[in-house]
């Protein structure tokens, strides 16, 4: 009787724990499978920027006298005056020293002389579009982070909605029916879980960071918003109006080299400067660490003022500090990012079979929607598809900034549009998939063509070959497959 | 001992566990020892990482390893079972749901809506309200001041989702909206009352 009574209560949690998981995917799954794709291939955002502009140069390292003097050089250059200046230090994924003011941003050489003014175009709407979706900004990173909040929601529905949870985690039925799509979504959750739901839950807490920050100033610091996180990254000084003389570049570089050797520096951010209230951060990376890094504080005449304490601060200030990089998979070199990357196309699975496993079941109940289906196939192959058609575009450089937001988001309006109309999804997802690796291989001849005098810089052929993959990837079991415009009821009839 | 060897040594008892716990719970019958001991290798393999670098990174970099090393095991055992036989099955009589055999009316549209508002903003607000009574709580209890602000960070959006969830589960729209503005009103109330 107790037994009778446990199964029914497990089945009524599992139905309605299904409900939950089905109601949330239903309504965000097209938006959350965005930010997983592009989450992933942001991922190599360094390796895209230098595929962007091969030709620009490159160094492991520069001294502290030539990054001072190609920051002088283009903050003299300025007509409006800078409230910061940067200089982006070389990095392993991304060699190359970066001089940015509020406005404009320059390649430094290793001599200390300027170099080309930094222009990668579709990095900075891929980055765009994973952290804001291309909305205003506080109102999109919020957006985001509700997002990330939602695939937490999913994982945990998802849990809750598997009593066999370990019993059946190696349990893998091979080929192409329903049973075959539940195993490979619920396995693949499973285990990768650990990536998912903190990556979720980093993305939330970067995305959501604002606006309860504007929750705590209003209720806890009279809505001064500012004392939320300076106990975190340190409090601003207070601005002092008046002009002075550049303040010392190459002195905290030179003192940063000597004092912490093993701390590679990220950034120099002059605050203000020329002016009487100029102050200077260094952020050094802590190359054993979660951490970003931290911030070591100058004054305008280069006297060392002390770290914020990222590094060795608070729990509180090395927890923050460390949620960046976890999120981003930038902390443990290319074999991480490497890692990161399959686990974010395994998300993208993840996602995409939990979606077909509800058009498979509609179909096995005689409740098919091949409208809707088609639909959902345009957005799982018109997202690659249309943004390797940005890709292409800008690397043409016929378009850049705010047009390659129109294309992204009419393209796959139209494409998601024009599928739903069709009613096909087999056949919507084979010519998307096509379509694809074609733009795939016309981008990676255009780029060649274009940059034939860098093609075989480290800059460039490691992108191209792995673009060319990704295209063979996608054409190969296209290729292989007898008819592609199979609906899933064919599919179901088949193989359940 | 150099960090490669270390690291190799990590990820090869990180492999030992994961076969401890594939074949304990491939077995028909349950096994502790095994599974303890599954476990027990895993969480070993996480503490050896450690040695390679700080504890920090030591463990991020012990998770990502035994992600991979897992997802490898789903793979051999996916590649070592038998593709299905196709077989026909009994299907319901085809319908094309989207012709319209079922309209939707004013009342389901209100339904859905209030839903997604549940779940979303209101969901999202009540969250935020709590996490912020919690920083005040915390700073009232005298817990320093960022513990505290990464605590209420975290909550915000775990809470999120878990109430995301425990409000889909519920069937009656009145629960839903009992449940949302007890959590949200209450916790408001409580910020008015202390802040």
């Amino acid at each position: 009787m107790t037994a009778t009574v446990k199964t029914k209560s497990n089945s009524q949690r599992v139905v309605r724990s299904l409900h939950a998981h089905l109601i949330i995917a239903l309504a965000l799954g097209g938006l959350i499978y965005i930010l997983a794709i592009t989450g992933t291939v942001a991922v190599f955002n360094g390796e895209l920027q230098r595929w962007e502009q091969p030709y620009a140069p490159e160094m492991l390292t520069i001294s502290p006298e030539a990054a001072a003097q190609a920051a002088k050089t283009v903050f003299e250059g300025e007509e409006v005056a800078t409230t910061h200046l940067y200089i982006n230090f070389p990095r392993p994924d991304l060699p190359r020293t970066i001089i940015t003011t509020d406005t404009q941003a320059f390649f430094a050489n290793a001599d200390g002389s300027v170099g080309v003014k930094e222009h990668f175009p579709w990095t900075q709407f891929l980055l765009d579009l994973h952290y804001y979706l291309h909305l205003p900004q506080i109102f999109g990173l919020t957006v985001v982070g509700a997002l990330g909040a939602f695939l937490l929601a999913m994982s945990l529905s998802g849990f809750m909605a598997h009593p066999r949870i370990f019993r059946d985690a190696f349990t893998f039925r091979r080929g192409a029916g329903l049973l075959p799509m539940v195993d490979l979504h619920n396995r693949l959750s499973v285990w990768t879980a650990p990536f998912h739901i903190s990556n979720a839950l980093t993305g939330a807490l970067l995305g959501l960071a604002s606006v309860l920050a504007f929750s705590i100033a209003a209720f806890n610091f009279d809505g001064d918003l500012d004392s939320v996180f300076s106990p975190v990254f340190g409090a601003e000084p207070a601005e002092i109006e008046g002009h002075a003389p550049l303040a010392d570049i190459a002195g905290p570089l030179r003192y940063m080299a000597a004092e912490f050797p093993d701390q590679p520096l990220t950034y120099f951010i002059l605050h203000d400067p020329a002016t009487a209230g100029q102050h200077i951060n260094v952020i050094a990376t802590h190359t054993d660490r979660l951490i970003f890094g931290d911030y070591y504080n100058f004054d305008a005449h280069g006297q060392y003022q002390g770290n914020v304490g990222i590094s060795d601060g608070t729990i509180g200030q090395q927890l923050i500090g460390s949620v960046y990089n976890i999120h981003f998979g930038n902390w443990g070199g290319l074999l991480v990012k490497i890692a990161y990357a399959i686990f974010g196309v395994l998300l993208s699975v993840i996602i995409v079979s939990g979606l077909r496993i509800y058009f498979l079941r509609r179909s096995q109940k005689g409740r098919s929607a091949p409208k809707l289906e088609s639909a959902w196939e345009a957005v799982v192959w018109g997202t690659p598809m249309v943004l390797v058609a940005t890709l292409l575009v800008a690397v043409t450089g016929i378009i850049d900034g705010i047009a390659l937001v129109v294309l992204f988001w009419l393209g796959l309006s139209i494409t998601v549009f024009a599928s739903a109309l069709s009613a096909n999804p087999r056949a919507v997802g084979y010519r998307l998939r096509v379509a694809t690796a074609t733009f795939l291989l016309i981008t990676v001849a255009i780029h060649g063509f274009i940059n034939a005098s860098s093609l075989f810089t480290a800059a460039a052929y490691p992108v191209s070959i792995v673009l060319i993959g990704l295209a063979s990837v996608v054409l190969v079991p296209l290729i292989a497959r007898s008819n592609p415009t199979k609906g899933s009821d064919e599919l179901v009839a088949e193989h359940s | 001992m150099p960090n490669l060897v270390i690291q190799l040594l990590a990820i090869a008892v990180a492999i030992a566990g994961t076969w401890m716990l594939q074949a304990a719970w491939r077995s028909a019958q349950r096994s502790w020892p095994k599974i303890l001991a599954g476990w027990g290798l895993v969480l070993a393999s996480l503490c050896i990482w450690t040695y390679t670098s700080a504890v920090d990174k030591g463990v991020a970099l012990g998770i990502t390893a035994w992600v991979v090393v897992a997802t490898l095991f789903l793979c051999a055992a996916a590649m070592k079972s038998p593709i299905r036989q196709a077989r026909p099955v009994k299907k319901k009589e085809a319908t094309v749901a989207v012709t319209g055999a079922h309209q939707i009316t004013k009342r389901e549209i209100f339904r859905h809506a209030l839903t997604v508002l549940i779940i979303g903003p209101l969901a999202g607000l009540s969250a935020m309200a709590v996490s912020t009574l919690l920083l005040i709580v915390m700073q009232a209890l005298k817990v320093e001041y960022t513990a505290g602000l990464a605590t209420a960070s975290i909550v915000f959006p775990l809470l999120w989702g878990g109430l995301a969830v425990a409000l889909a589960y519920q069937r009656k729209l009145l629960t839903r909206l009992i449940t949302i503005f007890s959590v949200g009103i209450g916790s408001l109330g409580f910020l008015l009352i202390v802040s």
